[in-house]
């Protein structure tokens, strides 16, 4: 396996540590039955230092490390920081300082609205509008499918406040706005039923004639569409981590699996059916692994590649739902029975959030074309 | 049995599917099939399908059988499946036995007043865990880990290495429900047993395990057609939902990957239901098990398309759509069991010393 620095290795096995003591299976079915945000665990993970956002590879080994032992937990002890990236490259001093800092000490909770009802991957299809009225801001519209949505103190809410210039430039004229609970027509709602990570919060909002604050505006208006893609590439590298986590989970169980038939003499352990089975599985593990901190080591350099980001989102969702399917398959009634079936319900929404599959294809690709263009001018 | 005969049974079996499964689905997700579904299912001739009515069934051939849980897997496939295991399993194992209470609990099966229960250790052979019965005291005892339906009134299950099977009555058991990924209407449990049998609860006194095995790979062809149900419904809604939603000002069937995945997938979905079709008639058992595994898989990756379509609205209950990601895999796994299938495949299609390492 890919290794990191050793102060890196070191905080990954902290938070394996963590993880191992704090998401039982106990713990991580009554979450995964009650749908309720396991509060007490983004605290204590923040308590013994795990978020840590002045450290991005510790950041991203705790994650790879929690998902491993629990997807739904682990992504619920971070989740809470959602949207900061936001802030860190495009807030300023008065935002950071009242909105960003008291997130990333794990005091507060955040949360990213984009989606809507019309509009999910077509991000510049949203209608959600911010109008000046009698020289206020005013946010009128509706989201859905929005983490965090019911327990966040703060949203950054991206809405249209201008008309586009062309159908082809729908992406210009969008702003973002940090919307905070309890603002006067802002109203949120719990969504049930999710297939999985059903530790996490997830809402609709509703704004109905929401006044916002000038100073709530994040950078310059109508550039709320950049900021959003500048953010993807962050936040997919972490989804890409996710998905890793799960794949990563779910091989443990495998190879468990496989040893226990072998201790106990069990000719299917030696069988070539089972062995290409995990060496498949391993194989593209380790190289969607590669992928995700080649993509990471480039963010965290401040260099993000968008194509190789979206790789990394793309490749590293699809295996974590491949593993998890053929594990499953593999292992048959006991691993239903086990928590692989959990696993593989968290798994798919890495193909979906963040950016579904099909948008990171197009990312890549014509992103490609853009850089042979590039080269072909020069 | 001519086309318009089989247009009436379809009709009937959707009209019952549209009054009483698709308003209760809800409910029978989160509380289990009931004895009121059971008994109306009855009445209307859904247990005892391929029972001749001479012996108390409905008398419907394989084909009819098959297009019937078609349409229930479409609605339901928990329903879909209890059905099957009554019909396909349970019933045919009771019409193994002479004994007076075999035949007493399928006039009651027939009439819906009770239903039946396996361990599917024994059904798949996924574990040699057999109980173990002691003549002498009339004492069984054991544990079975996988009990699907396991609210029903009464356990089949192997015994004394797979030699007899036993009739037990369910609640004198004692058991603890296991996780449920899929086919949530119906329970899945641990049964601890330890009980006393009267001598008539010995059903079949030989090579029961033989006997079992015979009726599973019989009704390789029934769970199959389950599988296609619920593809062809996943494929139905994606497909709608491709004509309605739209991204970027277009519908989502107007983008070429979309449009070639449903396309793919239909021509897929299209092939299976001939090649079932002409096993079903031509009565081919033996690639029973090969058609099984490849519809199963056929299921899983059309509810994979059908929800990433769906994006967000398909990851939510209301839609529909995560039922089937949850139940396709939990059908593979519950009546699959991945090497040794493979390995069955393989000695039949190549040689009988195939897949041995």
């Amino acid at each position: 396996m890919i290794s990191l620095p050793s102060e890196i290795e070191e905080i990954r096995k902290k938070a394996r540590k963590f993880a191992l003591e704090n998401f039982t299976e106990d713990i991580a079915e009554k979450y995964d039955r009650e749908e309720k945000f396991p509060f007490e665990i983004w605290r204590k993970a923040y308590s013994e230092g795990l978020i840590n956002f002045s450290n991005p590879w510790g950041m991203l080994v705790t994650l790879e490390e929690f998902c491993r032992v629990d997807p739904s937990l682990g992504i619920s002890a971070f989740i809470p920081t959602f949207g900061s990236e936001i802030l860190l490259l495009f807030g300023n001093d008065y935002q950071k300082k009242k909105y960003l800092e008291p997130v990333l000490r794990g005091e507060k909770i955040s949360g990213v609205a984009i989606t809507e009802p019309v509009a999910g991957s077509d991000v510049a299809g949203i209608e959600t509008r911010l109008e000046k009225l009698n020289g206020k801001w005013i946010l009128n519209g509706q989201k859905i499918f929005i983490s965090n949505g019911t327990i966040a103190d703060h949203l950054y809410v991206l809405a249209r406040s201008s008309t586009p210039p062309s159908w082809d430039k729908r992406h210009h004229g969008l702003s973002l706005v940090i919307v905070e609970k309890g603002m006067k027509g802002f109203s949120s709602n719990q969504l049930k039923g999710k297939l999985g990570v059903r530790a996490t919060n997830t809402a609709e909002l509703k704004f109905d004639n929401v006044e916002i604050p000038e100073e709530n505006i994040i950078g310059e208006l109508g550039k709320g569409f950049y900021y959003i893609m500048t953010f993807f590439n962050v936040s997919r590298v972490y989804v890409a981590t996710q998905a890793l986590g799960v794949s990563q989970g779910a091989l443990d169980e495998l190879l468990n699996y496989i040893a226990k038939l072998k201790r106990e003499n069990n000719l299917i352990a030696e069988k070539e059916g089972t062995l290409f089975i995990l060496a498949e599985l391993a194989t593209r593990i380790e190289s969607a692994r590669a992928l995700t901190y080649k993509a990471a080591e480039l963010v965290f350099k401040f260099m993000p590649d968008p194509i190789l980001t979206s790789m990394a989102k793309y490749y590293a969702s699809e295996t974590a739902s491949m593993v998890t399917e053929k594990v499953i398959e593999f292992i048959g009634n006991d691993g239903i029975i086990s928590k692989l079936e959990r696993f593989y319900r968290d798994a798919k929404i890495m193909e979906i959030w963040e950016g579904a599959t099909e948008i990171e294809k197009l990312i890549i690709a014509r992103m490609m074309m853009i850089r042979k263009r590039t080269e072909s001018n020069e | 049995m001519s086309e318009q005969e089989i247009e009436i049974i379809l009709e009937n079996v959707k009209e019952f599917i549209e009054k009483e499964i698709i308003p209760y689905e809800n409910k029978l997700e989160k509380e289990g099939i009931d004895n009121e579904i059971i008994l109306k299912l009855a009445e209307k001739g859904y247990l005892g399908i391929i029972l001749p009515e001479e012996k108390g069934g409905t008398g419907l051939n394989e084909f009819q059988y098959s297009l019937i849980l078609r349409e229930f897997a479409k609605a339901s496939p928990s329903v879909a499946v209890f059905l099957y295991l009554q019909n396909s399993v349970i019933i045919p194992l009771l019409l193994n036995s002479d004994t007076e209470l075999a035949n007493r609990k399928l006039e009651e099966i027939l009439q819906g007043k009770i239903h039946g229960s396996l361990p599917l250790e024994d059904l798949t052979q996924y574990r040699r865990n057999y109980l173990e019965y002691h003549p002498e005291k009339r004492l069984l005892k054991g544990i079975k880990e996988f009990v699907l339906n396991s609210h029903a009134n009464f356990l089949l299950a192997l015994a004394s290495n797979g030699d007899i099977l036993v009739f037990v009555e369910c609640d004198k058991l004692n058991k603890i429900e296991n996780r449920r990924l899929g086919l949530r209407a119906l329970h899945f449990s641990k049964f601890f047993i330890d009980t006393q049998l009267e001598e008539e609860q010995i059903i079949v006194r030989n090579s029961a395990k033989d006997k079992l095995a015979t009726i599973y790979e019989e009704s390789g062809l029934h769970i199959a057609s389950v599988a296609l149900g619920m593809s062809k419904e996943t494929l139905f809604k994606a497909k709608e939902y491709s004509k309605k939603r739209k991204a970027f000002g277009k519908y989502l069937h107007e983008f070429q990957p979309i449009a070639f995945n449903i396309s793919q997938i239909e021509i897929e979905i299209e092939a299976i239901e001939s090649y079932l079709n002409q096993l079903i008639k031509t009565k081919n058992k033996t690639k029973a098990l090969g058609a099984k595994l490849v519809s199963f898989e056929l299921a899983r990756k059309v509810s994979k398309l059908a929800l990433q379509i769906h994006g967000g609205y398909g990851y939510f209950e209301d839609f529909k759509i995560e039922k089937f990601y949850r139940d396709s895999m939990a059908l593979t796994v519950l009546f699959g069991n991945y090497l040794s299938d493979r390995t069955k495949i393989s000695k039949y299609l190549i040689d009988q010393t195939s897949a041995e390492y």
